[in-house]
């Protein structure tokens, strides 16, 4: 099903909509593919127009906290002490972003991959700020979790060890094999047209 | 020269029969894997990316061992022993990286290598952007870090071939040298991918058990916490000494950063059939993770070691990973082990040898409007022209390799992840972006790391300049790109653009 929603190539009819799910031209003028279209975007509900630019601002948001750390930092004073939060969500929110830009292919990303950037996180950024939150307690007789301190376990565990049980998987299942060699056959179609008429200004290797 | 002291300690020992034994045996393997690689290397192709030919296990492997240097054993450690759980801040991120990578990356340029036939990091800046000049300015900041990378393993290699086979550390950095040249322009990353294979084993089988010998040397995880919290109630917070500022910086620098490691990164193209790709992020991080064990155990035992008054406290925290092998492992794991730090420095700088050949060879000259007629050749040159060079430079001055040293990682993050990682993935990036935020990068790291080292100004508490630089470039690549945003479709090919979308 993946690999017919990454072929797609086509455009909404107006305003046009059936069960609140766009009609496509391509429906109207080849109603085989009708059926085809509605369930791959029903399985992709997040397969809107720009997308990628929804992405890019989480992108932007979150470099903007992580300079506005730094800011912070530097101003010193009360106002640095706000700056590991921003930071938490800075860094994590720039790492998880990043993958949904780069998960994002055709401007669609699987639902399940949203669900996992979003839980991820949470749990990573709500680690760091759950260890700033939580009292010092570290001292001889502090509690310990896993054999360590209560708040370096949350954050080695949650940061270090949880992600490992996610991520791989979640690339894994959504891997789109399948697309790779139809993918791959476009680009050289493209490079071999690209060199055709290649001029030596293009600067094409 | 930190890690001097640390294995004068260590000499006496280090000297044992059974040390030198894994060693030779160790150094042998090596010799016999390079050869059988070095006859299967005729093209450029097959120097610089291996003929895009390595299978899945392979590739995670040599990129595991490409991205741990010998710091992850010594330095790393030492770290830990002194700065506390701050230090494990740098590897934390490793959970995440690998399938970030997967995502941002690894498809993308095994599409656009193949396609193309691309060798290089900056090969795919120059293709995204159309643009022999940023993929010039991109080498040139590749050529900068890497001659220090270079010099300070190399430097390290020769510490550890004194220490064993007490050859005088200026013996010792030449006989290292020559060890790696030899097998590098024979046989380039071809020998080297599979060199880094044998090279990654060892250092994840030290690694797992050391850390089984380090727990075991403290009475467990709990017993060694409770003492360590008993003398330092901050070495096992969760920023370590040195505030949760610091902390998560070194998480964003080394996330963040991982993008632009051109020595890593560029193994992507090397990878016979990008469907494989499936199952890498999970390889690589499980693989990455068991390496990364010692680097935590040793820095928490040695100090359990040390407050409970087993250990006197060291004189240098660079001592932890010697000191601690000598005494609570048998001789063969300290051998073992040795060679594991060996085989990462080794393994990192045949990638830093084949990533600067390569910006000499075919970077710089693209970016001069040329092309070097036969590739391999002057690869197989540029290589000795490299190791040379900073082998002399590793011999000249300990200051001065220190100082090259300190700066690769920040320089690589924020010259490359904004145009290549995020370029890669955004149309809307343009030239004049891409090549403002590698400037960018290159004048902030080299303008601050060069004022700290000579203390003429210092960041804030918890500040880096690696993390202000890659701050930097980030928001001068997305701002240029944004005033420049009219002539960013028309910088695209469309097969960069396929690409892209796929």
């Amino acid at each position: 099903m993946r690999r017919a929603t990454s072929t797609i190539v086509d455009s909404p009819v107006g305003s046009m909509t059936r069960r609140g799910v766009p009609v496509m031209r391509s429906e109207l003028t080849n109603p085989a593919r009708c059926t085809l279209l509605r369930r791959a975007r029903s399985i992709h509900p997040l397969s809107r127009p720009r997308l990628k630019r929804r992405i890019l601002r989480l992108v932007l948001l979150a470099l903007a906290l992580l300079a506005l750390a730094y800011a912070l930092t530097f101003a010193g004073g009360a106002w640095g002490r706000f700056a590991p939060w921003l930071l938490a969500l800075g860094s994590n929110g720039l790492i998880l972003s990043l993958m949904a830009l780069g998960a994002t292919r055709h401007d669609t990303l699987p639902r399940s991959l949203a669900v996992t950037f979003a839980g991820l996180f949470l749990l990573c950024a709500g680690a760091f700020l759950l260890a700033l939150a939580l009292p010092a307690g570290e001292g001889a007789g502090g509690a310990l979790l896993l054999g360590l301190p209560l708040r370096t376990a949350i954050v080695l565990y949650g940061v270090g060890v949880l992600p490992i049980f996610v991520l791989p998987f979640a690339y894994a299942f959504t891997f789109d094999a399948t697309s790779i060699d139809e993918d791959l056959e476009r680009v050289r179609d493209a490079y071999a047209r690209l060199r055709a008429s290649s001029n030596p200004e293009r600067g094409a290797p | 020269m930190t890690a001097a002291t640390l294995l004068q300690a260590a000499i006496g020992r280090l000297a044992a029969p059974e040390i030198i034994a894994v060693a030779l045996v160790y150094f042998v393997v090596v010799a016999a894997i390079a050869t059988w690689a070095s006859r299967r290397t005729r093209t450029a192709s097959d120097f610089f990316v291996a003929g895009a030919g390595v299978g899945l296990w392979t590739l995670a492997i040599a990129k595991m061992a490409a991205t741990l240097s010998g710091f992850a054993f010594i330095g790393g450690p030492g770290l830990v022993y002194t700065i506390g759980f701050g230090a494990v801040f740098i590897i934390l991120p490793g959970a995440l990286t690998n399938a970030l990578g997967a995502w941002v990356l690894a498809r993308r340029m095994r599409l656009l290598g193949e396609a193309r036939g691309l060798f290089t990091v900056p090969d795919a800046i120059g293709a995204r952007y159309r643009s022999p000049f940023a993929q010039g300015l991109a080498a040139a900041a590749i050529l900068i870090a890497v001659v220090g990378y270079i010099a300070t393993n190399l430097l390290a290699l020769g510490l550890v071939i004194d220490a064993i086979f007490r050859t005088g550390l200026g013996t010792g950095i030449w006989i290292g040298t020559a060890v790696v040249l030899a097998y590098s322009v024979a046989g380039g990353i071809l020998a080297g991918i599979y060199t880094d294979v044998f090279q990654g084993s060892v250092m994840a089988l030290a690694s797992s058990i050391v850390f089984v010998f380090a727990m075991k040397s403290g009475g467990g995880m709990p017993h060694l916490a409770r003492t360590v919290m008993a003398a330092d109630a901050n070495f096992l917070g969760p920023w370590g000494t040195i505030g949760p500022v610091a902390a998560i910086s070194f998480f964003f620098v080394f996330s963040i950063g991982s993008l632009g490691q051109p020595h890593v990164v560029h193994k992507f193209y090397m990878l016979r059939d990008p469907r494989q790709l499936k199952w890498y992020p999970l390889i690589m991080t499980v693989a990455l993770a068991v390496t990364q064990l010692l680097y935590i155990g040793v820095g928490v035992a040695v100090r359990g070691l040390v407050a409970s008054g087993a250990l006197p406290a060291l004189q240098r925290a660079d001592q932890a990973t010697p000191v601690f092998l000598l005494h609570y492992t048998p001789a063969l794991v300290a051998g073992l082990v040795f060679s594991g730090v060996a085989a990462a420095i080794m393994a990192t700088v045949n990638s830093f040898m084949s990533v600067g050949a390569a910006a000499l060879t075919h970077d710089l000259p693209v970016a001069f409007g040329r092309r070097v007629q036969n590739e391999l050749r002057w690869g197989r040159v540029s290589t000795v022209v490299l190791a040379v060079a900073a082998a002399t430079v590793a011999q000249l001055s300990g200051a001065l390799v220190a100082f090259l040293g300190i700066f690769g990682w920040g320089l690589f993050g924020s010259t490359i992840v904004p145009a290549l990682a995020i370029g890669l993935n955004w149309e809307g990036a343009t030239r004049a972006g891409a090549i403002a935020s590698i400037g960018t990068g290159l004048a902030i790291t080299l303008a601050g790391e060069t004022l700290g080292y000579f203390r003429l100004y210092r960041l804030p508490a918890g500040m880096s300049v690696s993390a202000l630089s890659m701050i930097a470039s980030l928001v001068v690549f997305f701002v240029v790109s944004w005033l420049t945003r009219h002539g960013a479709a028309a910088q695209i090919d469309d097969d960069v653009r396929i690409v892209m979308e796929s």
